[in-house]
């Protein structure tokens, strides 16, 4: 069914969809069914400009009409017919069908009908705010707002109780602010585009002065939702109204800043944010570097950490400010570890300016759970400012690190020292939140450059914290996070690596392979996973790996009661068993042969697991061994058994892997040999098979990375008989004696075949015993197929068709229905 | 009210406390680390042992090699291990009337206490206190006798020649005091003194003071102690825990308002958190078997082993650890693991419902039905022929210097397969090893200590609010290995007092009252004024009973009526004979209407004086002061008895009579 279709058929269910709206006596099905019904006729205009809606569908008009002028219209209908009508005029043509009817006034202007009297329901409002705003596409539509001045009343909506109303209405008057109908033509002359007319600077002008007077009121909603209105519509301001604007606003903003009242200076700085993606920023009289400068002063700690990571992330912003902002951010950490870590020159203006802050710092830091939150807040802007290189202006990347360091230990309740004791310590022992947040920041320090001198006491600590008992699971998952970090950042030195993987790691991995918590486990695992994949081609870790008794310990996991810890045990040991023997590394316990064995244990967990995960995994990591550079040698004997399993499970992930290690199969055969043979070995694997089965397969994903790959297949083979100039051999099946054989049969060609008794076929056209590859994939509607399961699964299900039979199943829902229910 | 320390072993505590006229001592805990001084008993005969160098100095002067053997470096006693007695001399033990016991493993002292030293009180304790308590005294002798030592070591004692001795034996403190094992007798002799209670049982002792057992949640049958008269309450806090293990959670309420509470037993690895420790604890054993390595566990029989089999239970099919059986050798095994299952009203709520289904509390009974954990009283016999490895012993003592603990370290030491899993916190683990080193086998230490860590205990002060907090000195500061753990001490305000081995303390009292009962004849003779609403005053005369710490107001006895005979040919002792009392006087002088009262009858020239307490007026014609004051006026004028009593009863004249 194509697209065009499914409209036409849901554009004849929409006029009993209106009139069952209309009814006031049937109730919707769900609450949901409006906006989706909105969003689809918003996407049927979308798709067509030119295709004027209101004229195909009469019964839209009469329904908004009839909706707007009933004095019982249900409050939800009306806000939804408000909605529907600031869509459809939103184009100059629909305006003007709306407005011959005089629609748009009875809906916009409220002249008398349902709009005036229901104007109480918030709903309506909401609405009216979302409806004109939606309308406000074209200068006609500006042109009726300031004719019936309709400003004052959303001026009025701004600050009312109910949010929705408010920010809806916030929204249009940023819209408003923000107006102009491009792209200017030559035809279009200065008043169509709007921008300047006079209708625009009168509404304009009432916006501007409203916000000024709302910046200087004592009502903490009206100056909250003016920054907010300044906050959204500056970005997109354009001269002259952005000067106009600022002119009004500078003055209570710098009074905002002075003051630090409460709760708003956030929203101050995101004004000043927004402001700073203008052309503003480079106005010296518009002051906003000032004034941003000013936020920082802010005498709660926290809110001042939070102005300062927005000032960092800024773009545009002078080198001292930006500075000055860092010292901001570290400060809590520098207070605490007692490490000197500003950046800004001892004595200079700002440097006093950011330690003026430190009395009241002190004080809060001295009490546990703000102690604890400004500390969480200053880490995890350091993580996050140190991944986007901003943080660090003059790279002082160690001192934080080792700042950060100190913490960590402090954390586990080791004594600080050299660093100068400080009462607050005592917070910070053992707090996992801190500990978290810590590791962030040196996961993300692991980047800068800079810190790297510091690698050797980073393990430590780390390696600390993965051998203590009291570490939380989430804390432990971090640690391994940062440990890779650390590790594989950089090569490290021969000996240090054998000491660090032989003496620490190791030893402390393999306790927490056998942790308790299986969330410890299962990291751990998948730790192992990536550190083999990073380092097997060091000599200190393949020694590492086999003289640790590591390999044992995770054989032993396979049998892990968690069905996650199996599968991770399977990818760390496909890994791990492949990892190089170097010379010299001990062969205690490990035989050569043991990457065999443990192919066979993979085997035997795809065919016998209980759960899915495991047995994605085994097929993944024969993904991984068939591409890595040393498969285990038993593997090319294996493959046929694995892939026949693999298709047959009841899995679809399992099966999806299956097909793309067919894939990977086919990729390395098709590399190495002449086509013939190729095919001939895959069909020895039963690659093909594999294809045929994953077509039929019911779930989707399957079906369609078979029809994927056999559509890869047809064009290789397709591509090499061309250059080779002859149609080429190409293995053959013989369909029936193979239940996918038949299954493919009756779907390619109609035929059943399940009748077929031993003794010989039924007379008449029967496709032929035996069929070439080539064969099966050039008639296969491969193409047909695979566009039918583009589409998603639930294209039907969740089709605007659907949701409009759904809201008319309410009506037919008869007593026989009725009696079902229960 | 005084506090003697017997013992300065914080978590081993032996107090007495002196309270109104009783002699109570609280605990009686043995310190055993003692015994690390020792070499250990072998079961089996060690080759290794019984060849150790003799000590002698190394000018030659001493030569101790009889009872000092020089073992991995360090010199061991060879001789039966000792043990560190309570304080014997500080008091005399026979004036102690009662002994409260908190818990099993603080009564391990009992028999040096009550045998052979006139002591004839009465021991309190819960039940399964006592039985489990017995059972680990009966293991503490069985393990001693079973290797019995011919001759006791003393020369070393000699302060001219320990001083002389390698560390640590030269450091070791009181050595004169340690003794030798008690005998199953003595043992028996001790437990027949104990009066079971049960929690909340209010026991009276003298009719002085009430005491009474609350839940500690350490142990099973573990307890406060509420020790308290009509106006003074003492806390006694030992052994407490907080954690949901098997015992009954702690009663923390019933601690509230008291004026002292003594607190002890706090946890002794204040740094190691038990959930942590029991999770190194699996993981470690995990990875020792499926490396195909044994684990060795020294442990006292009842206790945290109870949990750490419930967690090993749990763990154990995750864990994967295939069929590696369980061994729990003791002399009490069997015992110690029924005992557990039949205390149920002393469980935790959850372990108390199963019995109801009905389950064991315990799942150790499923892992005995199932033949993965087998009990055996000690190596020799079933077990040696049922012995698989490998496996997971648990056995005593954690010592390492007695008990079947020593045949394994004997046995396993030489491999680096096998792990020993230190879960008991009473001993240093390095110290328990030294005998054994060179050692192979891998060692891990997870100190499991259930009882209260200092967050704990500063919650817990912060709620119940004691006037007064008494504790060991090292609760006072942080542990000497990490003095910047301030978090690690007692942080209270008042501080608390601190007490050392030795050492006595008066407890602060602001409280002096004493209760007493009137007669019901008495009461109804009381004629009750009401002087504010809601406190009435009445005079009593009667005559004060004291017996027993009881206190009764009896009438006074009428007089004997006169003899009938007129001659009285002796004077007769009469009881005192009573005059009617004189109304007491309440109220106060208003000072404005006694001015004008005064003027009335006719003293006009007043001077008023104001003074901190009240006033003084100058009646200067008639050379007279009156002193108004809160508690008293005072009439001063000299030889003039009419214008005293005049003003005498104008001054009544203000004040209420009763």
């Amino acid at each position: 069914m194509s697209q065009g279709t499914m409209d036409s058929n849901c554009i004849a269910l929409l006029p009993g969809v209106l009139t069952f709206l209309s009814d006031p006596k049937q109730s919707l099905p769900d609450d949901t069914c409006l906006e989706k019904l909105l969003d689809w006729l918003t996407s049927i205009i979308n798709e067509d400009d030119d295709r004027n809606l209101l004229d195909q569908q009469p019964c839209l008009l009469e329904f908004i009409s009839s909706m707007c002028e009933s004095k019982t219209t249900d409050p939800i209908i009306l806000s939804f017919t408000l909605k529907l009508t600031g869509l459809l005029a939103a184009t100059k043509k629909g305006f003007s069908r709306l407005e011959e009817r005089g629609v748009v006034r009875v809906a916009f202007a409220r002249e008398g009908g349902a709009v005036r009297e229901q104007w109480e329901e918030a709903s309506v409002r909401c609405g009216w705010l979302l409806g004109l705003r939606r309308m406000l596409e074209h200068h006609r539509a500006m042109l009726f707002i300031s004719e019936n001045a309709l400003t004052k009343l959303i001026l009025q909506s701004q600050c009312e109780k109910s949010l929705f109303v408010a920010a809806a209405a916030n929204q249009l008057l940023a819209q408003i602010l923000n107006f102009h109908h491009p792209p200017i033509t030559a035809e279009q002359t200065a008043q169509e585009n709007g921008h300047s007319s006079p209708e625009w600077i009168t509404v304009t002008t009432e916006i501007v002065g409203q916000v000024g007077g709302a910046l200087v009121s004592q009502e903490h909603f009206r100056v909250l939702q003016a920054l907010r209105l300044l906050a959204l519509s500056l970005p997109g301001c354009r001269a002259p109204l952005l000067g106009s604007v600022w002119r009004v606003a500078l003055g209570p903003l710098e009074v905002l800043v002075e003051a630090q009242t409460n709760n708003l200076s956030l929203p101050v700085m995101e004004v000043l944010q927004a402001a700073a993606t203008t052309e503003l920023f480079s106005q010296s009289e518009a002051r906003v570097e000032e004034l941003m400068r000013a936020t920082l002063k802010e005498r709660d700690p926290k809110t001042a950490i939070r102005c300062a990571s927005a000032i960092i992330r800024q773009q545009h912003c002078s080198e001292p400010l930006k500075r000055m902002a860092v010292g901001i951010v570290l400060q809590p950490l520098e207070f605490i570890t007692g490490s000197p870590l500003q950046t800004l020159p001892s004595g200079s203006g700002d440097a006093k300016e950011v330690s003026g802050l430190q009395p009241v710092l002190e004080d809060q830091l001295s009490q546990r759970s703000m102690c604890i939150s400004l500390l969480s807040l200053s880490l995890s802007s350091v993580a996050e400012l140190s991944l986007s290189n901003s943080l660090f202006v003059d790279a002082p990347v160690q001192p934080v690190t080792e700042a950060v360091l100190q913490l960590l230990k402090v954390s586990l309740g080791q004594s600080p020292s050299p660093a100068p004791y400080n009462k607050s310590f005592v917070h910070l022992i053992g707090c996992s939140r801190v500990q978290r947040c810590g590791l962030d920041a040196l996961i993300s320090l692991s980047s800068c450059e800079g810190g790297q001198g510091l690698r050797q006491e980073v393990l430590n600590v780390l390696l600390q914290y993965l051998q203590s008992p009291d570490s939380d699971p989430t804390v432990l998952q971090k640690t391994l996070q940062a440990l890779l970090k650390w590790i594989c950042s950089e090569e490290l030195e021969e000996c240090t690596q054998t000491h660090l993987f032989t003496q620490n790691l190791f030893p402390a991995l393999m306790k927490r392979v056998c942790d308790v918590h299986w969330e410890v486990r299962d990291s751990t695992l998948e730790f192992i996973t990536e550190l083999t994949v990073n380092s097997r081609d060091s000599a200190a870790f393949s020694s590492a790996v086999w003289g640790s008794g590591i390999v044992s310990l995770l054989l032993a996991c396979l049998d892990d009661s968690e069905s996650y810890v199996r599968a991770s045990a399977i990818s760390a040991l496909s890994q791990a068993v492949t990892t190089p023997r170097h010379q010299g590394a001990p062969n205690a316990n490990s035989p050569h042969s043991l990457p065999d064995e443990v192919l066979t244990r993979l085997t035997d967990i795809l065919a016998q697991d209980d759960e899915a995960f495991p047995r994605r995994a085994v097929v993944k990591a024969f993904i991984a061994w068939l591409s890595g550079p040393r498969p285990p040698p038993s593997l090319d004997q294996s493959l046929p058994g694995l892939l026949a399993l693999g298709i047959d499970d009841l899995d679809w992930e399992v099966k999806v892997h299956t097909l793309a290690l067919t894939e990977t199969l086919m990729d390395k055969t098709l590399s190495r040999c002449s086509l013939a043979e190729a095919l001939g070995k895959l069909q020895e694997y039963g690659a093909f098979s594999v294809f045929f089965k994953g077509l039929l397969d019911c779930d989707r994903p399957v079906a369609q990375k078979s029809c994927q790959l056999l559509l890869r297949l047809r064009e290789v083979i397709k591509v090499k008989c061309e250059s080779a100039g002859s149609p080429g051999d190409t293995p053959t099946f013989q369909l029936q004696s193979h239940q996918w054989g038949k299954d493919l049969l009756r779907k390619w060609k109609g035929v059943d075949v399940s009748d077929w008794s031993a003794e010989g076929k039924p007379e008449g056209h029967w496709p032929k015993e035996e069929v070439s590859l080539r064969e099966v994939v050039s008639q296969l509607d491969l193409e047909g197929m695979q566009q039918a399961l583009m589409r998603s699964s639930d294209h039907v299900m969740a089709s605007p068709q659907s949701l409009m039979e759904d809201i008319l199943a309410v009506t037919q829902q008869g007593d026989d229905n009725a009696m079902d229910c229960y | 009210m005084k506090l003697y320390c017997l013992s300065g072993h914080p978590t081993l505590p032996c107090n007495v406390l002196k309270f109104k006229s009783t002699t109570i001592m609280l605990d009686c805990g043995l310190d055993t680390t003692s015994v690390l001084q020792f070499l250990p008993l072998p079961l089996v005969h060690s080759q290794r042992l019984s060849k150790l160098p003799g000590w002698v100095s190394k000018d030659g002067a001493i030569n101790l090699e009889k009872e000092l053997k020089e073992c991995a470096g360090r010199v061991f006693v060879d001789s039966q291990p000792e043990f560190c007695l309570p304080e014997k001399e500080l008091l005399d033990l026979s004036t102690i009337d009662v002994i409260l016991i908190s818990n099993y493993h603080c009564m391990m002292a009992l028999p040096y206490i009550t045998e052979h030293t006139g002591f004839t009180g009465t021991v309190y304790a819960t039940e399964p206190t006592l039985q489990i308590g017995r059972l680990l005294m009966e293991e503490l002798v069985n393990f001693m006798e079973r290797v019995p030592k011919a001759h006791s070591a003393t020369c070393w004692k000699n302060k001219e020649i320990q001083r002389l001795l390698p560390s640590p034996l030269k450091d070791a403190q009181d050595v004169w005091a340690w003794k030798r094992c008690y005998s199953m007798q003595e043992v028996n002799s001790a437990l027949s003194r104990v009066q079971l209670v049960g929690y909340s049982q209010k026991v009276e002792l003298f009719g002085a003071v009430q005491v009474t057992p609350l839940s500690s949640g350490y142990s099973l049958g573990s307890s406060n102690w509420i020790i308290q008269s009509h106006y003074e309450k003492v806390s006694y806090v030992s052994g407490s825990s907080l954690l949901t293990t098997h015992p009954q959670p702690m009663d923390q309420s019933s601690l509230k308002n008291s004026d002292v509470l003594i607190l002890t037993g706090l946890t002794q690895i204040p740094t190691a958190n038990p959930d942590g420790m029991l999770g190194e604890f699996c993981s470690n054993l995990a990875m020792t078997i499926r490396a195909g390595g044994n684990v060795l566990v020294p442990c006292h029989s009842s206790g945290v082993i109870y949990d750490l089999l419930e967690c090993l239970y749990q763990f154990m099919d995750s864990a994967n650890l295939g069929t590696a059986p369980f061994y729990f050798i003791s002399p009490v095994a069997n015992s110690s693991l029924e005992f557990s299952q039949i205390f149920a009203e002393w469980l935790c709520q959850n372990k108390q419902s199963k019995v109801y289904l009905p389950e064991p509390p315990f799942p150790h009974a499923e892992l005995v039905q199932t033949n993965k954990l087998k009990h055996y009283p000690s190596i020799h016999g079933d077990f040696s022929s049922e012995f698989r490895q490998p496996c997971v012993v648990f056995t005593g003592h954690p010592s390492l210097r007695f008990g079947d603990v020593v045949h394994f370290m004997e046995l396993w030491g030489k491999s680096g397969l096998n792990t020993i899993i230190f879960t008991e916190p009473d001993f240093s683990y390095l110290d328990a090893l030294a005998p054994y080193q060179p050692l192979a086998m891998k060692c891990v230490y997870c100190p499991i200590d259930t009882r209260l860590n200092f967050h704990q205990v500063s919650k817990l002060l912060k709620e119940v609010q004691p006037l007064h907090v008494v504790c060991p000195e090292q609760y006072t500061q942080p542990p000497p290995s990490q003095s910047h753990r301030s978090d690690l001490m007692l942080e209270l305000q008042p501080p608390p007092m601190s007490y050392r081995r030795c050492g006595v303390l008066g407890l602060p009292f602001r409280r002096r009252y004493e209760r007493i009962q009137i007669l019901p004849e008495l009461a109804k003779s009381l004629v009750p004024s009401e002087i504010k609403p809601g406190i009435s005053v009445a005079t009593v005369s009667a005559v004060l009973h004291s017996k027993d710490n009881k206190h009764v107001l009896q009438p006074v006895p009428k007089p004997a009526p006169a003899p009938p005979t007129k001659k009285r040919k002796r004077v007769q002792e009469e009881p005192p004979e009573c005059l009617a009392p004189k109304p007491l006087l309440s109220g106060a002088v208003p000072l404005e209407a006694f001015l004008a009262a005064l003027h009335k009858h006719g003293i006009v020239e007043v001077k008023v004086e104001e003074t901190p307490d009240g006033h003084i007026l100058h009646l200067q014609a008639e050379d007279a002061l009156i002193q108004l004051e809160e508690d008293g006026t005072h009439i001063v004028c000299d030889n003039n008895e009419p214008l005293r009593t005049a003003l005498r009863d104008l001054v009544l004249r203000f004040l209420q009579k009763f």
